[in-house]
């Protein structure tokens, strides 16, 4: 993952496409092209997903039973695998989100501890 | 009834995306080829998403604790006039490079054999190894003499696989089968030199090709090739068509039973151990004498046995055509391989070339009267040839050869005309002459050990 404004390629900590994409499913049932792009999009283009690395996250979450597959049509009509989340993942979300805003939070106050 | 798993449809997820992005690049503007490109290097290296997805449900532990040979094999493939052809094996990779062309032009197709050559490295050569090889440090030095295992039973199983998975088609491999065997058996070095030797002697060789026929250089891979044949034909015969090479393969390449990547030394004793297991005979001799001994001639008795002959003909196979190149072929009939431009890079030992004092280097200005030219040489030896109607065929060919500022007449004794190896059905076989067919005349028989003569 990098961040394109800057054209500089960031380390994000591990873990955290994960969490992006559980945050994208909190809407509902949404294929893996789809993913990548709301992650671009709702980031304002700051955050762009090398998106191959999709798919190895999403199996994680799988395996984790934070997410489930099914089959299904995609807006242009084309066979295509949705990935929803599991009531497992809703609460991982909600925790790992906490988890974040802590993390965040402390980060910036190391870095601007006049802010 | 296979179950479903999570990584099934995987491949066809991928293409999907790939899809879709590329039909989004389109839809802003871009041309097909750019909008394809710009979708694969968004998503990034395809085989890896695959190898880590597959990571996430067969841990790396647990896949070596199930001993795969490998979980998966990755071909770097390298297409390029620059880079040129070359491979490097690994056990679960290869680096390999061909021309620019080398898949789309058939010309250049017929060269095609490394994918399937550096694949079988991956059991022969990287699992198994010979114990010369298997150094423990890098300050050891590796020593050789059992490439004509690693290199030689590797090129015929690898030939094997390339017609069995398309990238050859029976006929290219016998051409370039030929042609190998052709070269050998024409190969005046071999009264020095034994095959161990070129393998003992791989770490220095190279450099200037020029009178490599009688230096010897890689021989190991073909010689190898052909003594591996020959030992699939005796299993074949010692064992009345019951058990063939595959059988060696079976018990050589799984020893220590189904392991995960690791590699297993093993001496030339355990090749004759695991030969006598196939079907006992004294394999020992028959390994030590075409590895050790010398011989003026090649071990073409696996072609033979298996129903072929080498013969020359005066059409060159699109095999050669392809491997010289621009390099003009005269190689099996005066003993010379020239630039377009006349510049003599080889001659063979002991050939007319030869014995005019012909020498890599010189550069042939004129031949018979005409400036030289990859024509008026063909012109020349089909003149001379003895079955040619002028009275011109009793002469020499004449050349004027430059070597620095001094020019030089020679006349290059010769009658046999253009000279080049094809196989040939035997005539016992009720296969058709293949090769007969294609070639416009047959010149010469090398080989006449037909097994039916034997009755």
């Amino acid at each position: 993952m990098s961040t394109r404004s800057d054209n500089v390629r960031v380390e994000l900590l591990q873990g955290t496409l994960d969490l992006l994409i559980l945050r994208t499913l909190v809407l509902g049932p949404v294929h893996g092209h789809a993913i990548a792009k709301a992650i671009e999009r709702n980031s304002e283009d700051v955050l762009v997903v090398e998106q191959g690395s999709l798919y190895p996250a999403l199996h994680r979450l799988m395996k984790r039973d934070l997410v489930s597959a099914e089959d299904g049509i995609s807006e242009n009509n084309r066979k295509a695998r949705f990935y929803r989340l599991t009531a497992k993942g809703r609460k991982q979300l909600a925790a790992e989100t906490t988890k974040w805003e802590k993390l965040a939070w402390a980060i910036g106050q190391i870095l601007q501890p006049n802010g | 009834m296979h179950k479903q798993t999570p990584l099934d449809r995987l491949a066809q997820e991928i293409q999907d995306h790939l899809d879709i992005e590329t039909q989004n690049n389109l839809d802003r503007g871009m041309g097909p080829v750019e909008a394809r490109r710009a979708a694969r290097l968004a998503f990034g290296n395809v085989a890896l998403v695959q190898q880590e997805a597959y990571n996430v449900w067969h841990p790396v532990w647990l896949q070596q604790l199930l001993q795969d040979h490998y979980v998966s094999y990755h071909f770097l493939l390298t297409l390029s006039d620059f880079a040129g052809r070359h491979g490097q094996e690994h056990q679960e990779s290869s680096n390999n490079g061909g021309s620019r062309n080398a898949y789309s032009d058939p010309v250049q197709a017929e060269l095609n054999g490394e994918l399937p050559h550096e694949f079988t490295h991956s059991w022969n050569g990287k699992y198994r190894r010979p114990v010369g090889l298997d150094t423990p440090d890098f300050a050891t030095p590796m020593k050789g003499e059992l490439l004509w295992v690693y290199e030689g039973l590797t090129r015929l199983l690898g030939d094997v696989l390339a017609v069995r998975s398309g990238f050859e088609t029976a006929e290219q491999f016998r051409d370039a089968l030929a042609f190998s065997a052709a070269s050998l058996d024409e190969k005046p070095g071999r009264v020095w030199r034994n095959v161990e030797d070129t393998a003992i002697s791989a770490p220095v060789q190279g450099g200037n090709m020029a009178y490599n026929n009688w230096r010897r250089n890689y021989d190991f891979y073909a010689e190898g090739e052909l003594l591996w044949l020959h030992a699939d034909m005796l299993i074949r015969k010692l064992t009345n068509g019951q058990k063939s090479l595959h059988d060696f393969c079976l018990i050589f390449l799984a020893k220590g039973g189904n392991t995960g990547p690791i590699t297993v030394s093993y001496d030339f004793d355990e090749l004759v151990s695991d030969l006598n297991q196939v079907v006992p005979f004294d394999w020992a001799t028959f390994l030590h004498e075409r590895i050790t001994s010398l011989s003026s001639h090649a071990d073409l008795d696996g072609i033979t046995q298996s129903g072929w002959k080498l013969i020359y003909a005066d059409e060159a196979s699109s095999y050669e055509k392809a491997n010289m190149g621009k390099t003009v072929d005269a190689y099996f009939s005066l003993g010379l391989l020239t630039k377009d431009d006349g510049t003599i890079g080889e001659v063979r030992f002991f050939s007319p070339a030869f014995d005019a004092k012909l020498s890599p280097g010189e550069k042939i200005v004129t031949i018979n009267g005409r400036a030289f030219s990859p024509a008026t040489l063909q012109q020349a030896l089909t003149e001379r040839k003895s079955a040619y109607s002028s009275s011109d065929a009793a002469k020499p060919i004449y050349m004027t050869v430059q070597n620095g500022s001094a020019v030089r007449d020679v006349s290059v004794i010769y009658h046999g005309g253009e000279q080049f190896p094809l196989l040939e059905r035997n005539h016992c076989s009720s296969e058709p002459a293949i090769a007969q067919q294609r070639a416009k005349r047959v010149l010469r028989v090398r080989s006449i050990h037909c097994p039916c003569f034997r009755h």
